[in-house]
């Protein structure tokens, strides 16, 4: 794999040592890049490493030391205190914080529940269907439109003048317009799966798509029923990827802040509201250490996953 | 072992076995529609409330261009638009490029999953999270230009996204390819150029087109960054928590109209990309 080492290029041509024609097509400005291959491998990778490096480690690292910087009136200083956890630990934020996981539970379950038989259908049952890519990419939309859109759109659907009142009131179902269809849990967890069940199927979708027809042939040429097939064959062999999907999802509720101010109308908060609302009140330390309980759940997901799979396995997908 | 015999195995592990398989295959159908349909038609929705008569959110019942008129009238809105078509072109620029090269050099390295997990890092950090820390960098440094502030959030937002595409795209290029540029006597910059970009070329342009609708709705690190210079969807927030004010949705459903068709075009660059190359399973 002479393009993948740079020592052999090196051995090759220096003990061919005449043909430059490659080099000399170059201005000579640039020749040092064809020559040294260290260096074009460097100036490949500075770019993103140093955005990288600057503008996302760097301040995520920072903010574990904001996160116990001393208060003051107006901002804060440098320093160790553990005052801004306290005020994390003995305030409502805690509760609300537990409350943001049980719904960041609550989405991965609801998620996997409807996902993996989408994934299924289109992984598995309609594997060759011409028609599963660009069906399945209906549901792509969502990653690119605006969420709070998205959201706000909901409103249509659950207000008191909206489609599901308008079809219970039409057919006498209900004598007045349904209540707690808006502004409350409800039209939240509502909002948030049309938002985060996407997140769960294409990586399912990936993870099935990749087993191969020999193994499904012959678990049905010995007798296994679809059930049977899905129970022992294509759960196992998609783990990985509902794996991944259900990390994306809890990460996105963990970092949710606008569904709940939209559908929520005051009912449920999340964590990240929280932190919100210390950054607009100057509580900049106590944002900072809120920031640091949710990342540490984030990395810790991410080394999990590293520790059970393996990083490498992001490339084969 | 009889047929009978196994059919009757079959039975007992799938309780649906009593359902013909014609209604099964509708039951699929009638699932897989209920849930695109609630995917889809919010979005989809909101292009018909922005022409409904009425100034509040109902089920539409008629058609006009109020609300888009009173649109062009709103000064910070028009402002706001230029500002997110312009973060918009910065970062469909510079988040491509920069994922390019580094799936190029993710290519050479063998640390392979430290580049990944260096590179996907930014989709498990919650966006509240990581415009909040890029707000505080930027206060210790005392930077407070919100146009590059805001820019370089949406190109570390668009980063992994793009380059996950342009990985993909760049797996179905094979090595003996292009060690046989190698061998013919190119130098790398002439195989990049002819060898490997034509192949990879709807790749980049999807992830182009993903840079910028990526950039063009982000919200969470916007919020923090952009020193009180609204964006669209920052603007649509800020109207929200105030009231429910008609241009708000026509700028909702021309945001919806203008992403659906960019993603039409990204959709059938990428198809267009999977015919051309054989499949190989």
């Amino acid at each position: 794999m002479a393009y993948d080492n740079p020592h052999a290029a090196n051995e090759r041509s220096e003990s061919r040592g005449v043909d430059f024609s490659a080099q000399e097509r170059l201005p000579a400005v640039l020749r040092p890049l064809i020559d040294n291959d260290r260096l074009r491998f460097g100036l490949q990778v500075a770019p993103w490493l140093g955005l990288l490096t600057l503008f996302v480690f760097l301040p995520l690292a920072s903010i574990f030391v904001w996160s116990v910087a001393i208060p003051l009136p107006f901002g804060f200083e440098l320093g160790f205190t553990l005052e801004n956890y306290q005020a994390f630990v003995d305030s409502y934020r805690l509760g609300i914080f537990w409350t943001t996981i049980q719904e960041a539970v609550l989405q991965v379950g609801l998620s996997l529940l409807f996902g993996f038989p989408i994934a299924y259908y289109a992984g598995v049952r309609k594997r060759h269907s011409q028609y599963t890519f660009p069906v399945m990419l209906l549901f792509a939309i969502p990653f690119l439109t605006s969420y709070i859109l998205r959201t706000l759109s909901w409103i249509s659907f659950l207000g008191s003048d909206g489609v599901f009142n308008t079809i219970l009131l039409t057919t006498g179902l209900v004598a007045e317009p349904v209540g707690w269809l808006l502004y409350s849990k409800f039209a939240v967890r509502v909002g948030m799966l049309a938002s985060y069940l996407p997140f769960m199927i294409f990586p399912a979708w990936l993870a099935m798509s990749r087993i191969e027809d020999e193994i499904l042939h012959a678990s049905a040429d010995l007798g296994g029923s679809p059930l049977a097939t899905i129970r022992h064959i294509v759960l196992p062999l998609s783990i990985p990827g509902l794996l991944i999907g259900s990390v994306f999802v809890f990460v996105g509720v963990l970092g949710e802040s606008v569904v709940p101010v939209i559908l929520g109308g005051g009912n449920i908060s999340l964590i990240a509201t929280i932190i919100d609302n210390a950054v607009n009140s100057a509580r900049l330390p106590l944002a900072s250490a809120i920031s640091a309980i949710v990342l540490l759940f984030a990395i810790s997901l991410l080394l999990l996953w590293e520790y059970v799979f393996g990083l490498k396995t992001v490339g084969e997908i | 072992m009889s047929t009978t015999n196994a059919l009757g195995r079959a039975a007992r592990i799938d309780p649906s076995a009593w359902l013909s398989n014609a209604t099964k295959e509708r039951l699929w159908k009638a699932f897989m529609g209920f849930w695109i349909l609630y995917i889809l038609a919010p979005p989809v929705m909101l292009v018909f409330i922005s022409l409904d008569t009425a100034p509040y959110v109902r089920v539409p019942q008629g058609i006009t261009f109020e609300k888009y008129e009173l649109m062009l009238q709103s000064e910070p809105l028009i402002t706001a638009m230029f500002r997110s078509l312009k973060l918009g072109v910065v970062t469909m620029i510079v988040a491509p490029f920069l994922s390019l090269l580094a799936v190029l050099s993710y290519r050479k390295t063998s640390y392979k999953a430290l580049f990944v997990g260096a590179m996907i890092l930014p989709l498990f950090v919650p966006g509240v999270v990581q415009g909040f820390s890029l707000l505080m960098l930027f206060k210790q440094l005392g930077y407070t230009n919100p146009f590059v502030a805001t820019a370089i959030g949406h190109v570390i937002w668009a980063f992994p996204f793009a380059f996950l595409v342009i990985l993909t795209s760049m797996s179905t290029v094979r090595e003996d390819v292009l060690l046989a540029s190698s061998d013919l006597g190119a130098n790398e910059f002439e195989t990049f150029r002819h060898v490997i970009l034509p192949q990879i070329q709807p790749g980049v342009v999807s992830a182009i087109i993903f840079s910028f609708v990526l950039s063009f709705n982000e919200f969470s690190r916007t919020v923090y960054l952009q020193f009180g210079e609204n964006t669209i969807p920052t603007y649509v927030f800020a109207k929200l928590q105030v009231e429910l004010s008609p241009e708000v949705f026509a700028i909702a459903g021309l945001t919806v109209v203008v992403s659906f068709i960019l993603i039409g075009i990204a959709i059938a660059f990428l198809y267009q990309s999977g015919q051309s190359t054989p499949e190989e399973h």
